[in-house]
């Protein structure tokens, strides 16, 4: 693979992961921290191809099992999320549905979707605008950090609402389970190399 | 010095991060591959009504443990029952047997108390209760009440035979000497045979308590009799009062008989005497025929001897008696029957042999029956035996078949009987003669009377009072000669001083004599001078 000539990897240089300290790459190792040296993150769309797809296996125990178990008066009643978002819909309660149904359903599809469009278009012969993928991953980085939304309504209320008999929130299987999709993605959108955009873009290019 | 070689080795093709989403596949698999495996049974239970079961949400319970959860309310094809199908936990299979129960818990109050208070605010729920059977099962009838006792509870299941539809329900106490070891799980009532059908349970330890001569009773309520030996009030606990029940204990001086398996049959009897009456399997028939009103004697009034109970009346063998049609003013026949096991004898035939001969042996010197009246109250009579010396030798009779024993007349009745047979002789005495008799006598009596009054005036009489009165007179003269102040009798008083005097002096000198036979001879020697002490006598 070539590299443009103004650009550092032209040169053999490489910057360390760990203390981005500009190195060669011939030396393998960074001269001052020791770390290795990549010019791209190694395996970088691999990486994230794996981590989305555990994400996708994992986002259907999230949906199928119940996030969350309400012990009212000693009567459990398990909910999923979208049970949940149902019964708040059938409740009227349409502002808070549509806040549960974005946080828990939209963001974390629409989040995996893009995250493979960016590995496929990292990986394909001929991709689109590389400006336009790179807004699609900071539009990923933003909305990532509000995934955890669920999880951390469902930790909240498990805290907060333990009246013992009278009722009691106890979190469902699902909750870990959504928990991994949501670290997975994130791991996902973290290891994914934006450079490989760009690269990928010179070499149709030239 | 050796040179530094780099060990080169060859990039791995598959990165390791690939494992991450094959751990979860095979995860994600071995869930669903578990959740397969440890799915439980599905089951269908029939229920007369839907009330209080909604699907989804309903729990099926045992022990307030979740084992299932009802997944559909749906109608019999027959549309007269309500099908609710419900998917269990795998844990709970072995409880799914022929002789599960299940019955929805709804708030209920009832005989036994309130119960299900909890499901007011959770909803009701459908509780299972195991039974000990090994049949596998998936289709159930469910109750519409609460089992009385649990499936499969150790204990002794009882029937209770009656032969009416006396105050028990189910749910009623079983008691033991007024404590509770059981309780009545059904009333029935058998068309068929027109008889009550309870079925019972016993719970252990207290089924030990049931054998073969036990004998169960009625409890229900309060009970009033008024028998030969007065009134009787009987009544168990409160709760017996108001809701009812069944008792059980060994009749007096029965000892426990073998033991009873499940579903062993009793008769119910209706109240706590009855069962110390039953029970004598060796008796004998006598009849006693009475020729005076049987008023007051009832079947079951007691037959005693010497007010020890013997027996018990049957019935008047009045049907017989028309039959031999003995003619007017016959004596009424009455059916006794004699259980020498009252008397504390053996209940055996031997026992009742040797009571026969004694019967027999006693009539020839006097036994009788006769029948007395036990309740001035009431009237109630019994029949009592008794020797009577008076009676005489009698033998035994026969009626009917049956041997007769021969009466007398007592009590009232024979107080009348012995009235009248005075009156009667009072009315036979010769009378009329005595009066005749009587009479004449009288004037005999009169006749002598005036004759004395004749004698008495006449002259000769006169005379003779005159005679007397100087005779008196002269009398009166002597006996004034001799008048304190007369001269006669102050020298006589003179004479009896001095014979007196005379009289003492002698008793002197006999004690002399006695003291000192000499003293005739010797004279006594004159003492000493007394001389009077200074100080006085010591």
């Amino acid at each position: 693979m070539s590299y443009p000539a103004n650009t550092a990897a032209a040169q053999g240089l490489a910057l360390c992961h760990v203390c981005c300290h500009l190195d060669h790459v011939e030396r393998h190792q960074c001269s001052r921290c020791g770390a290795e040296l990549h010019l791209r993150h190694p395996d970088s769309l691999q990486r994230t191809m794996a981590l989305l797809i555990t994400a996708v296996i994992l986002y259907i125990p999230a949906n199928v099992l119940p996030i969350m178990d309400t012990v009212q008066l000693g009567g459990g009643e398990p909910s999923t999320i979208l049970g949940g978002v149902l019964l708040l819909i059938k409740l009227d309660s349409y502002p808070v549905a549509a806040v549960i149904f974005i946080a828990s359903v939209m963001v974390p599809i629409a989040k995996l979707l893009a995250m493979f469009y960016l590995v496929w278009s990292a990986r394909r012969r001929n991709p689109g605008s590389p400006m336009q993928c790179t807004k699609i991953y900071r539009m990923t980085e933003l909305v990532g950090k509000w995934s955890m939304v669920d999880v951390f309504v469902v930790s909240i209320l498990v805290a907060l609402i333990q009246l013992g008999g009278l009722l009691s929130i106890l979190p469902g299987p699902a909750a870990l389970a959504f928990a991994g999709v949501v670290v997975c993605t994130m791991l996902a959108a973290h290891g994914f190399d934006t450079r490989l955009i760009w690269d990928r873009a010179r070499e149709n290019n030239d | 010095m050796t040179e530094a070689i780099a060990s080169v080795k060859p990039r791995r093709k598959v990165p390791v991060i690939w494992f991450v989403p094959i751990v979860a596949a095979l995860l994600g698999i071995w869930m669903v591959v578990y959740h397969y495996m440890n799915e439980g049974p599905e089951i269908s239970i029939t229920f007369n009504t839907a009330d209080g079961i909604q699907p989804g949400k309903t729990k099926i319970k045992a022990l307030s443990i979740e084992l299932g959860v009802v997944e559909s309310v749906e109608m019999t094809t027959d549309l007269n029952q309500v099908l609710v199908k419900a998917k269990m936990e795998r844990f709970a299979t072995p409880l799914l047997m022929d002789d599960t129960q299940f019955w929805v818990v709804r708030p209920r109050i009832g005989r036994g108390g309130v119960s299900g208070l909890e499901t007011i605010l959770s909803g009701g729920y459908i509780q299972l209760e195991a039974g000990t059977g090994k049949i596998k099962q998936r289709s159930f009838e469910g109750l519409e009440e609460p089992p009385v006792t649990p499936a499969g509870a150790p204990g002794l299941k009882l029937i209770l035979d009656s032969g009416r539809a006396a105050s028990v329900a189910a749910g009623d106490p079983v008691l033991f000497r007024g404590y509770q070891v059981g309780s009545v799980e059904t009333a029935e009532f058998h068309a068929k045979s027109k008889r009550m059908e309870y079925s019972l349970f016993i719970d252990e330890p207290y089924d030990a308590l049931v054998n073969r001569n036990t004998r169960f009773w009625n409890t229900s309520g309060v009970t009033l009799k008024a028998g030969a030996d007065g009134f009787d009030v009987e009544f168990g606990s409160l709760e017996t009062i108001l809701m009812g029940g069944v008792a059980f204990d060994l009749p007096q001086d029965e000892s426990p008989g073998e033991s009873v398996q499940d579903g062993a049959r009793f008769d119910l009897f209706p109240n706590h005497d009855a069962i110390n009456q039953k029970h004598y399997y060796n008796h004998v028939d006598y009849v006693v025929a009475f020729e005076q009103s049987v008023s007051g004697l009832k079947p079951g009034a007691a037959v005693e001897y010497r007010g020890i109970k013997v027996g018990t009346v049957q019935r008047l063998l009045i049907t017989e008696a028309a039959e031999q049609n003995r003619g007017y003013g016959a004596p009424i026949p009455v059916l006794i029957r004699f259980e020498p096991a009252r008397l504390g004898l053996p209940d055996t035939p031997a026992a009742l042999a040797g009571m026969e001969k004694q019967l027999e042996g006693g009539v020839a010197h006097g036994l009788r029956a006769n029948l007395k009246t036990a309740n001035l109250l009431t009237g109630e009579a019994i029949i009592d035996l008794n020797f009577f010396p008076d009676a005489g030798s009698a033998e035994l009779g026969e009626f009917a078949g049956y041997v007769v024993i021969p009466t007398v007349k007592t009590g009232i009745a024979g107080l009348e009987q012995k009235v009248g047979q005075v009156l009667k002789k009072l009315n036979e005495l010769p009378l009329e003669p005595v009066l005749q008799d009587l009479s004449a006598t009288l004037v005999a009596v009169r006749e002598s009377v005036e004759n004395i009054n004749g004698a008495l005036t006449s002259k000769k009489a006169s005379a003779m009072t005159a005679s007397v009165e100087s005779a008196l007179r002269k009398l009166n003269a002597t006996l004034d000669s001799v008048a304190p102040d007369s001269p006669t009798a102050d020298s006589l008083n003179m004479a009896l001083r001095d014979l007196n005097q005379t009289l003492r002096n002698i008793e002197t000198l006999t004690r002399k004599l006695s003291d000192k036979p000499n003293s005739l001879i010797f004279s006594t020697p004159a003492g000493a001078d007394p001389v009077p002490q200074q100080g006085g006598s010591r």
